[in-house]
């Protein structure tokens, strides 16, 4: 099972956005799929329609298990797509950590024990750089940040890189794509183009900001199941290079 | 797991109920057409065949197998394009032919359940048997999590008038329809003990085989597939053998004609056999050529195609005539005739078959021991043919045997076979080629005769790196545990 993360140290980029379409792209392209919401706010299994998962026997842990991720696993509407779905006592999940020997492999450990079921993991993650986030680092094949292109953004996807190179993690599984474009703007413009030119790793399809992405809220199921506009295919196209950049099987 | 259900037809999906949304997501009638091979090898495999909406649905061990891209007149494994499908009729039917088993028209219905967000948590297939007119198949899909809706939608449906399903929609088509699989086996039924006299016993064996013989007579002169002639050949070849191997049973004059008139019979259907074999070889037989000389088998095919459609027109013709007909009406009379009783018809055939196991075992064995390296294929040829008639022993009466003993010696034995027999092939098509070979240079075609050049080198080869395997084989099978194994061939209590 490969895995794979939608990251980023700031919210409201469009990781979640991420997570559910390329998620459900793979599934209909017959990878046997498991989305993992990680955020306590359960955006990801909100946009499936799936409930949040039973308490999280967070305080008697003395390690992440499989078994409870077995008990809680749910088949989504759609082929090949099953959700884990997240828990509000994800909150305390970075202080229990800190408890745990190995604290850095546990989710690594946690996830190793269901791959038989699935190809691939996509996880939909949490804000911040936390303990969890570096459990997520080792754990990943590819740590897939969206990016939108203005400085500040630019700021934060640079801490990142940082980050890894600090704590001796593989820079190359860090796979940036721009997210919430408005290629009318000059200011997202020359930025994407300094941005393309430091960081060749960024990926050629760019999600553009569009409400067909803030309906899918309203909608509840992923965009690429039920539209075929701009954004869609942005996500389409985007999941396509990921793929191939990723082997999977 | 999905949980099949059959319910009386008219039945309709309980509607929505407190904290459920039920919406019918796909609605279409169709007609399914059942393909199955005349020995019904897939019914009888547990796997079904179908073509609907334009689509191959395969099921086997619970899976479904789709194909979309093979028009619906395929007849067998290789009419279909590569993948999965192809791989399962490969193995499920061999080399056999497909027909239409049954027709049957369809109404599918795909139904989900919905939770209060308007998530699917189950889903309720529906295929209701609209002609003939039948019952309801409705097949529920759990979903992952959501075991506790399935378990109360299946409380629902028991009381809505669906229980457990006593046979497949495919079952419930054929019995409605009439349409009853009959289990073929090239290897009949045997009845007789031990202790029986061997006339009775020879007799079960002989009217068996002849049956076989005869069953597969429509799907020869049909020129079906190319089973129906093999199988014809083998029962008619171990009657002959059967005969020979049971001397004594019957006199020995009526012996002798019988196995004569076995043998013409055969003898008229070799060419179209040997053309048979040719031409489902062809693609091991491309393989062991260089692409570049491939092209040159291409006139040879073709030729080897239209002189088959000659014999098959000919064989067919032969299984009409009178001659064939009155031979094998009045066979199965004769045998019972007291008239030809011989001098062994009342003995017990238990004995009777370990003392003949035996000698040809001794035979075998002393044919073995005298192998040297200028040993020459004529005399490993005359050993294939001992080794045949103790397999033909074998198969007719090793079940007299305690198992331990009469398996490991027929494995074994079938393992020798399995080389002489390629040994045997390696060297036949080898002069085969070489004749057509000849007649190319006659006739200028140099690929051809360039391409049949190839194989006869690349059989060669094979044929003298075999020899080893096949002496390796012999010594195997005569060695001492084998030896002992043979000795102690006593005939099972009755
Ligand atoms: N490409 C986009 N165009 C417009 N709105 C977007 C786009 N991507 C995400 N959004 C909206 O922005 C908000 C945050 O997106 P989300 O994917 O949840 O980000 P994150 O998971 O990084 O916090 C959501 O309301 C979402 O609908
Ligand atoms: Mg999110």
């Amino acid at each position: 099972m490969k895995i794979l993360s939608c990251y980023s140290i700031k919210g409201g980029v469009g990781k979640t956005a991420l997570a559910v379409n390329l998620a459900y792209q793979l599934g209909t392209r017959g990878f046997r799929t498991l989305l993992v919401d990680l955020d306590p706010q359960g955006a990801a299994g909100f946009y499936l329609r799936v409930a949040p998962a039973r308490d999280f026997p967070i305080e008697e842990l003395k390690s992440l298990t499989g078994t409870w991720v077995r008990a809680n696993l749910r088949e989504s509407d759609f082929p090949g797509l099953h959700i884990l779905p997240s828990s509000l006592a994800y909150r305390h999940l970075d202080n229990r950590l800190s408890g745990m020997k190995k604290s850095r492999k546990q989710l690594q450990w946690m996830l190793e024990e269901i791959e038989d079921g699935y190809d691939v993991a996509v996880l939909d993650c949490p804000p911040n750089i936390t303990l969890l986030s570096e459990n997520i680092f080792r754990a990943s094949r590819a740590v897939l940040v969206p990016v939108i292109p203005t400085p500040l953004s630019s700021r934060t996807f640079d801490q990142l890189c940082g980050f890894f190179g600090d704590e001796d993690l593989d820079t190359t599984k860090i796979q940036p794509f721009f997210s919430m474009v408005q290629s009318r703007k000059g200011l997202h413009r020359s930025e994407m183009e300094s941005l393309r030119s430091s960081h060749p790793s960024f990926y050629r399809a760019c999600i553009p900001f569009s409400v067909d992405v803030e309906a899918m809220g309203a909608r509840r199921a992923p965009l690429t199941s039920y539209s075929r506009g701009t954004a869609a295919r942005a996500f389409v196209e985007l999941s396509t290079e990921i793929i191939d950049r990723n082997p999977l099987r | 797991m999905p949980v099949s259900l059959v319910a009386a037809g008219g039945w309709t999906v309980p509607s929505s109920s407190p904290g459920w949304n039920v919406r019918c997501v796909a609605s279409r009638k169709s007609t399914l057409s059942l393909r199955d091979t005349h020995t019904w090898a897939l019914f009888f495999g547990g796997s079904a065949l179908g073509f609907e909406n334009g689509e191959w649905i395969g099921e086997t061990a619970g899976s479904l197998i789709r194909d979309a891209a093979t028009p619906a007149a395929a007849r067998c494994a290789s009419d279909f394009g590569e993948g999965r499908m192809r791989a399962f009729l490969a193995e499920a039917i061999g080399v056999r032919a497909l027909r239409e088993t049954a027709r049957a028209g369809l109404q599918r219905e795909l139904h989900e359940i919905l939770d209060g967000s308007d998530k699917v948590v189950l889903r309720l297939e529906v295929t209701r048997l609209t002609a003939p007119e039948g019952p309801v198949y409705i097949t529920l899909h759990p979903l992952l999590g959501y075991g506790a809706d399935a378990a109360r939608m299946l409380q629902i449906l028991g009381t809505s008038g669906c229980g457990p399903a006593p046979e497949t929609l495919i079952g419930g088509v054929y019995r409605l329809l009439g349409v009853q699989p009959l289990a073929y086996s090239a290897k009949p039924p045997l009845t007789f003990a031990p202790g029986s006299e061997a006339a009775a016993a020879v007799v079960e064996i002989l009217q068996g085989l002849l049956e076989v013989a005869r069953w597969n007579e429509f799907g020869i002169a049909g020129d079906v597939d190319t089973e129906f002639l093999h199988d014809f050949r083998v029962a008619l070849r171990k009657m002959r053998s059967v005969l020979s191997l049971t001397k004594g049973v019957f006199s020995g004059d009526a012996t002798t004609r019988w196995k004569k008139q076995l043998g013409d019979v055969c003898r008229k259907t070799n060419a179209l056999r040997d053309l048979d074999v040719q031409i489902l070889g062809r693609e091991d037989l491309c393989a062991m050529l260089p692409e570049e000389l491939r092209p040159g088998l291409d006139r040879f095919f073709e030729e080897s195609g239209n002189a088959r459609a000659v014999q098959a027109r000919k064989v067919a013709a032969y299984l009409k005539s009178k001659s064939y007909t009155a031979l094998v009406e009045t066979l199965p009379g004769e045998w019972e005739n007291p008239v030809y009783r011989g001098p062994a018809a009342a003995h017990p055939v238990g004995l009777m078959a370990s003392a003949r196991l035996q000698k040809r075992f001794q035979r075998i064995r002393k044919l073995q021991k005298s192998i040297t390296p200028e040993t020459t294929d004529s005399a490993i040829h005359a050993l294939r043919i001992e080794c045949k008639k103790m397999r033909y022993l074998l198969d007719s009466f090793g079940r007299l045997f305690p198992a331990d003993c009469a398996l490991p010696i027929a494995k074994s034995l079938a393992r020798v076979q399995n080389r002489l027999g390629r040994y045997n092939d390696t060297s036949v098509q080898q002069d085969h080629f070489l004749e057509r070979a000849h007649g190319c240079l006659e006739t200028g075609d140099c690929r051809m005769a360039l391409a049949l050049g190839g194989l006869i080198g690349s059989l060669h080869h094979e044929h003298t790196a075999l020899r080893k395997k096949v002496v390796e084989a012999l010594a195997a099978f005569c060695n001492r545990e084998h030896r002992a194994l043979v000795k102690s061939l006593i005939p099972l209590d009755q």
